[in-house]
């Protein structure tokens, strides 16, 4: 898949999975990669990037086993900003979505156009 | 490739990185190293999974901004090459838009200084017309003469005063141009 159209889609994800229970690194990575073919290290640039920008949040908790890991929350600006990406994404993904069944639409006549089975007028619209 | 080599990579990737960011940056995958292995995975499908380490630089480095020297930050690379595009913009903006109206003005400013000059001497009519009519009209040609030389003077004060504003103008307009390359192009930046 293209890869920028990638990004913007992964942060959204990354948004959603943080708001629904804090994260750490490797546990996010693996709730995406299970659904999304994505280079996992690419995830880590992103989680700065919205820490930076104060969408996330972080702490460090002790786990049972290695070292401590770096957990991950929503602060109020990143679930105001995720409301604007799932409002942005929905409206993208419709239009996106309608220009699919038209063209798939427009397809199937003008193959049947060319083959003969319908007449010119049906094809327009 | 083993967990070592793929941190020695991003590491030498991120050699502009100030020391802290850096290790900030790596620990965070070192993080995931020992997560991944505690669940039983090896190096070598961690580093698989994770993706090129050039990849994952060219990302930190995109997104990454110091918080100590931003100034020389940005002037580095970018900036050289943004304002040799902005002077290439600024004189065809000038050769095309400013340099005809400027040489048209400045022809104007010319013709109105010779009008300026004949008004002043034509009090030296008067000396003509002595020596071809005499004393014939020599009143007429006097106080007509004394009328033009009179607008002559107003004239010159004038062209004094728009020499004086035209000159503040350029200088102005120079000054503008050169902020646009040097000066306000870096702060804008």
């Amino acid at each position: 898949m293209n890869v920028q159209f990638k990004k913007g889609a992964l942060e959204l994800c990354v948004l959603i999975l943080i708001s629904k229970k804090d994260q750490y690194g490797y546990e996010l990575a693996q709730s995406i990669s299970s659904k999304i073919e994505v280079a996992e290290g690419t995830l880590y640039p992103l989680l700065r990037r919205l820490t930076k920008e104060e969408y996330v949040s972080t702490y460090l908790a002790e786990s049972t086993e290695g070292p401590p890991r770096k957990y991950y929350y929503l602060t109020e600006k990143g679930a105001a900003y995720m409301r604007v990406l799932i409002d942005e994404w929905k409206q993208f993904s419709n239009a996106v979505n309608e220009f699919i069944v038209e063209g798939l639409e427009n397809e199937e006549s003008n193959v049947s156009w060319k083959i003969g089975f319908s007449s010119p007028a049906s094809t327009g619209e | 490739m083993k967990k070592a080599m793929f941190l020695g990579k991003l590491d030498s990737l991120l050699q502009q990185v100030p020391e802290n960011d850096r290790r900030e940056m790596l620990y965070d995958f070192e993080e995931h190293f020992s997560n991944g292995m505690a669940e039983g995975k090896i190096e070598e499908e961690l580093v698989a999974e994770l993706g090129s380490p050039e990849m994952i630089a060219k990302d930190l480095l995109s997104e990454y901004r110091p918080t100590v020297k931003p100034a020389e930050y940005h002037s580095k690379g970018a900036g050289k090459l943004n304002s040799t595009i902005v002077l290439a913009g600024l004189f065809f903006f000038n050769l095309v838009f400013v340099l005809g109206p400027a040489l048209g003005i400045a022809g104007v400013f010319v013709g109105l200084w010779v009008a300026a000059f004949a008004l002043l001497i034509t009090p030296l009519a008067v000396i003509g017309s002595l020596v071809v009519n005499g004393l014939d009209g020599i009143l007429l040609v006097f106080f007509v003469s004394l009328i033009t030389c009179s607008l002559g003077i107003l004239l010159s004060v004038g062209m004094l005063n728009a020499g004086r504003a035209a000159k503040r103008a350029m200088t102005r307009y120079i000054r503008f141009n050169s902020n646009i390359v040097y000066g306000k192009g870096e702060r804008a930046a």
